[in-house]
C-alpha cells in the first residue's frame, strides 16, 4: 500500500493543540544521542497528546510511549509534518475497533519509518545547506552598511521560513494524514532551494567589491589589483569545491599576529 | 585586570542559550555566530566588533551543520568566548570608552567599518583565534555529551515501561540542561584562556589600533570564499549569478 495515498477525511486540529505541538517540537533534539537520536524528543513531543488519548488506561499509555520511543531522526523544522500525521493516526486508532486500530498503528509505524528520511532529505537540503549560507551572505551584506540590522535580518529571514514549516507541518500533517507526503513532494518546495541558493550566490558576488571597499583599500591603484586578485582567489577555491576548514582561518590569525609584532619592531 | 562580573555572568548566560539553541532547543539561530557575536558584543559594550567577529566566523563555518550524527564545532559558545575575550583585552589595555547612544550601543549604526579602527587589530585576531580553537575543542565535548546521553534513553525506556509520560519529559529536559551546561563550560574555558592570554599577549610590543594589519582582512576573504563554496554547485548558472552579484556590488559603489 502506498502510504502517501492513504486518504483520511480532512479534519482541523484545534489551535491550542496545534500550538502546544509546535512548542513541544522545539525540544525535539534536547536529549539527542548517537544511540537513540531524536527518539526521546519525539516521545516527549507526543506526550501531551498521549496523556489526552490514554487517560485512565496505563497499558495504553505504556504502548503509546513505546511506539514513539522507536528510532526517529529527521530535520527539526520538518518534524511537525510527522507529528501531525502521528497525532491524527493515534486519534483515529484510539476511536477505532481493535482490528482497524491495529492496521492504523501499523500504517503509522510504516509512515514514520519512511517519512523521517524523506523529510530529513528535503529539510537538510533547504534549511542547512541552502537557507543558512544564503541568509548568511545576505545578512553580512546588510551588516556592512547597517550594523546590527544585518544580524536582525538573519534572525528574521531564517525564522520566518523555520516557523512557517513548524506550524504548517503540524497543521497539514493532521489535516491530510499520511497523504501529506504526496502534497509536500509534489509542491513548489522542490524548486525553492535552487532559487534561494541563487540569491545567496548573488549576495556573495556583491560582497566581493563591497568588502574591498569597506576595508578601506584605496580604490585607485590598489583597487584595480584587489578586484582581480580577490576574484581569482575565489575562483580557485570554488573550482576546488572542497571547502575551507577552520585551520585556514587560524592561519590568517597567526599571520596577522606575526605581522603586528613584526610591524612594531620596524 | 578589571573584570566586570555582571558582564561575565551575561556572557555565560548567553553561552548557555547559544549552546542550547544550536540543536537542543528551538534552533532559532541565536546560537549561530552572527547573532551570538552581536549579542556578546552588546554585553561587553562593543557590538560592532561582535558583529565583525560573528559575521566572519559564520561565513567560515557556513558549511558545517548539526545534521544527523555529524560532529560540529560548538559555534555559539565559541563565538561568545571569542567576542568575550575582547572585554579582557580592553580591560588590560584600555580602549572602549566611547560615549554612545542606545542605537549605537546595540550596534545600529550606518557605517560600522568606521568603528573598526577603534580597537587594536591584535585583539580582534586574538578573539578570532580563541573562538576557532574553543569551537574545535567544544566539538569533542559535544560528541562526548551525545555518547553520554545514552543513559537518558535508558531512563526514558524505564519511564515508558511504567506508562509515565512525565518521566520521558524529564529525561528530555535533562538533555537540554546538559547541552546548556556544556555551552557554559566551553565559553567559560574560552574566557579563562582569553583573560590570561590577553594579559600576556598585550604586553608583547605590536602595531596598535589604526595601523594596517592584513590579518583580519585575510580572515574575512577566507571566510567569504568558504561561504561561496557552501552555495556552489558548479553549474554555469552559478557563475552567472556570482558575476551578476559582483557587477551589482561594483555598480553600487560607483553610483553610490
Amino acid at each position: 500500500m502506498n502510504l502517501a495515498r492513504h486518504r483520511l477525511d480532512e479534519k482541523e486540529l484545534p489551535l491550542p493543540r496545534q500550538l502546544a505541538l509546535v512548542a513541544r517540537s522545539f525540544f525535539l533534539q534536547s536529549a539527542w544521542s548517537f544511540e537513540r537520536m531524536q527518539s526521546i524528543g519525539f516521545a516527549a513531543l507526543m506526550a501531551g497528546e498521549g496523556k489526552r488519548l490514554t487517560r485512565g488506561r496505563p497499558d495504553a499509555a505504556r504502548d503509546f510511549l513505546k511506539r514513539h520511543l522507536s528510532f526517529f531522526n529527521t530535520n527539526p523544522p520538518m518534524a511537525g509534518y510527522l507529528a501531525g500525521v502521528s497525532v491524527r493516526l493515534e486519534e483515529e486508532a484510539a476511536a477505532a475497533p481493535p482490528d482497524e486500530s491495529a492496521r492504523l498503528l501499523d500504517d503509522l509505524h510504516r509512515f514514520k519509518r519512511a517519512g523521517v528520511s524523506a523529510f530529513a532529505a528535503w529539510g537538510d537540503t533547504f534549511f542547512w545547506a541552502t537557507l543558512r549560507p544564503a541568509g548568511t551572505a545576505l545578512s553580512v551584506l546588510v551588516t556592512l552598511f547597517a550594523g546590527a540590522w544585518g544580524a536582525l535580518a538573519w534572525l528574521i529571514v531564517y525564522n520566518a521560513a523555520h516557523l512557517h514549516y513548524r506550524y504548517h507541518g503540524v497543521r497539514e500533517g493532521y489535516r491530510y494524514g499520511p497523504a501529506v507526503a504526496g502534497r509536500v513532494g509534489g509542491s513548489r518546495l522542490k524548486r525553492l532551494p535552487d532559487v534561494v541558493r541563487r540569491v545567496g550566490l548573488l549576495s556573495v558576488g556583491a560582497l566581493v567589491p563591497l568588502s574591498v571597499s569597506a576595508a578601506r583599500i584605496d580604490f585607485g591603484t590598489v583597487g584595480l589589483l584587489a578586484f582581480p586578485a580577490a576574484g581569482a582567489a575565489i575562483v580557485v577555491v570554488l573550482r576546488r569545491r572542497g571547502g575551507l576548514g577552520w585551520e585556514w582561518g587560524l592561519l590568517a590569525v597567526l599571520l596577522g599576529i606575526a605581522w603586528s609584532v613584526a610591524a612594531a619592531g620596524r | 585586570m578589571d573584570v566586570n562580573w555582571v558582564v561575565l555572568f551575561g556572557l555565560l548566560a548567553l553561552a548557555a542559550w547559544a549552546a542550547a539553541d544550536t540543536a537542543a532547543f528551538g534552533q532559532f539561530m541565536v546560537g549561530q555566530p552572527l547573532a551570538a557575536g552581536w549579542l556578546a558584543g552588546i554585553i561587553i559594550g562593543r557590538p560592532i566588533e561582535g558583529l565583525f567577529l560573528g559575521g566572519a566566523l559564520q561565513m567560515l563555518w557556513s558549511r558545517l551543520a548539526p545534521v544527523g550524527a555529524a560532529a560540529y564545532p560548538d559555534v555559539g559558545p565559541a563565538t561568545v568566548g571569542g567576542v568575550g575575550t575582547l572585554h579582557f583585552w580592553t580591560a588590560s589595555v584600555g580602549g572602549a570608552g566611547e560615549s554612545m547612544g542606545w542605537g549605537a550601543r546595540l550596534g545600529f549604526v550606518t557605517n560600522p567599518w568606521e568603528w573598526r579602527s577603534a580597537l587594536d587589530p591584535m585583539a580582534l585576531l586574538f578573539g578570532l583565534g580563541i573562538a576557532l580553537v574553543s569551537g574545535a575543542i567544544g566539538q569533542r565535548f559535544v560528541v562526548a555529551m551525545r555518547r553520554h546521553n545514552a543513559d537518558l534513553g535508558r531512563a526514558a525506556d524505564a519511564a515508558a515501561e511504567r506508562g509515565d509520560f512525565g518521566g520521558v519529559e524529564r529525561a528530555n529536559f535533562l538533555g537540554l540542561v546538559r547541552a546548556a551546561g556544556l555551552g557554559v563550560l566551553v565559553a567559560g574555558g574560552a574566557l579563562l584562556i582569553g583573560a590570561a592570554g590577553a594579559a600576556l599577549v598585550s604586553r608583547v610590543p605590536h602595531a596598535v589600533a589604526g595601523e594596517m594589519n592584513p590579518g583580519p582582512l585575510l580572515f574575512w576573504w577566507i571566510a567569504l570564499a568558504a561561504l561561496g563554496t557552501s552555495l556552489w554547485s558548479g553549474g554555469r548558472r552559478d557563475w552567472l549569478w556570482l558575476l551578476f552579484g559582483v557587477a551589482c556590488g561594483t555598480a553600487f559603489l560607483i553610483l553610490g
